[in-house]
């Protein structure tokens, strides 16, 4: 489509340093999108497996703990466990990548893990403790990861759309503006050189 | 640097183990119940890492989906105590149609 101008001289030189420009600016969200792509696909397959890895982990994890449910009886293991001297928590630290502000998370624990009377609970419920700690760890990364996904995806998203209104929108528009503009320049041109010599022409007659 | 906590939303018999750990668990009974405060678990921001577990995460899928253009909470679904579903992985897939416009892990 092309730009509502006034077809001169000035508005040709302007629009044709706005291509310039728009054209780097073109290059430049390209180059981002395709290094923001490289790091989007290297996540993924990480975290492909890190998923089933971890999916499988807790699986294991929660038949342990369901086997000393059904060993000591529910009311026992559940009361064990509801009052934890453990606390978890994830310390939080901004990382950026290719400016993409993302959360990383590391676990961070306090207090004994196991902390209910031994001989009331059964032995079961230690080992299923410490493999669904473990898994914990794991879900964690898988956290920082699927988030930083989502944080970069969503930029490619964002970078994508900025691309393709430079690329189908913008410098079209310039382009054909552009053209618009000196085809009428050259027209004026040749209208006046007509001109001139009908001029003359009328100006040899007289003499 | 900033210690947050974690949470669990789930089904009753499975988050009680994660209570164990020192993990903040939100039993749910129903699907309401379970809309109701993941929402609230989102908006709050209390939590850093907030996982659902798969038996309650169809209930609660368009909620997940908003969040995760927020810096925080990740919210990450993990299999219940009667296994995978598959649903953690069909969010990663979605993910990826968002960014890529394909699907190239195709999870059926």
């Amino acid at each position: 489509m092309k730009l509502d101008v006034n077809p001169t001289r000035m508005e040709l030189l302007r629009l044709r340093k706005r291509l310039a420009l728009a054209r780097r600016g073109h290059k430049l969200l390209k180059d981002k999108q395709d290094e923001l792509m490289k790091r989007f696909m290297a996540l993924v397959y990480q975290i492909k497996d890190l998923r089933l890895g971890v999916e499988r982990e807790l699986e294991q994890a929660w038949k342990r703990f369901l086997v000393a449910r059904s060993v000591g009886g529910a009311e026992i293991v559940e009361a064990a466990v509801s009052m934890p001297t453990r606390r978890t928590s994830v310390e939080v630290r901004k990382r950026q990548i290719m400016n993409v502000a993302v959360p990383e998370f590391r676990l961070a624990t306090e207090g004994k893990l196991a902390s209910y009377g031994l001989a009331t609970t059964p032995a079961e419920l230690d080992t299923a403790l410490v493999a669904m700690e473990k898994a914990l760890g794991r879900m964690v990364e898988l956290a920082s990861k699927e988030k930083a996904l989502e944080l970069i995806g969503d930029e490619i998203e964002r970078t994508r759309r900025r691309v393709n209104a430079l690329e189908y929108v913008l410098i079209p528009s310039l382009e054909e503006t552009i053209r618009y503009i000196s085809m009428k320049l050259s027209e004026m041109e040749r209208g006046n050189l007509t001109r001139l010599m009908r001029v003359k022409e009328i100006v040899r007659g007289r003499s | 640097m900033l210690n947050k906590r974690l949470a669990v939303v789930g089904e009753k018999a499975t988050v009680v183990a994660f209570e164990g750990l020192g993990v903040a668990a939100f039993p749910v009974e129903s699907a309401e119940e379970a809309r109701k405060i993941v929402s609230r678990l989102i908006r709050r921001k209390e939590h850093a890492v907030i996982f659902v577990t798969e038996d309650i995460g169809k209930a609660v899928e368009d909620i997940i989906a908003e969040s995760t253009k927020e810096y925080e909470p990740s919210v990450v679904l993990v299999p219940s105590s009667s296994g995978s579903q598959k649903i953690g992985l069909r969010k990663l897939s979605q993910v990826l149609k968002r960014a890529l416009g394909t699907d190239i892990l195709k999870v059926e």
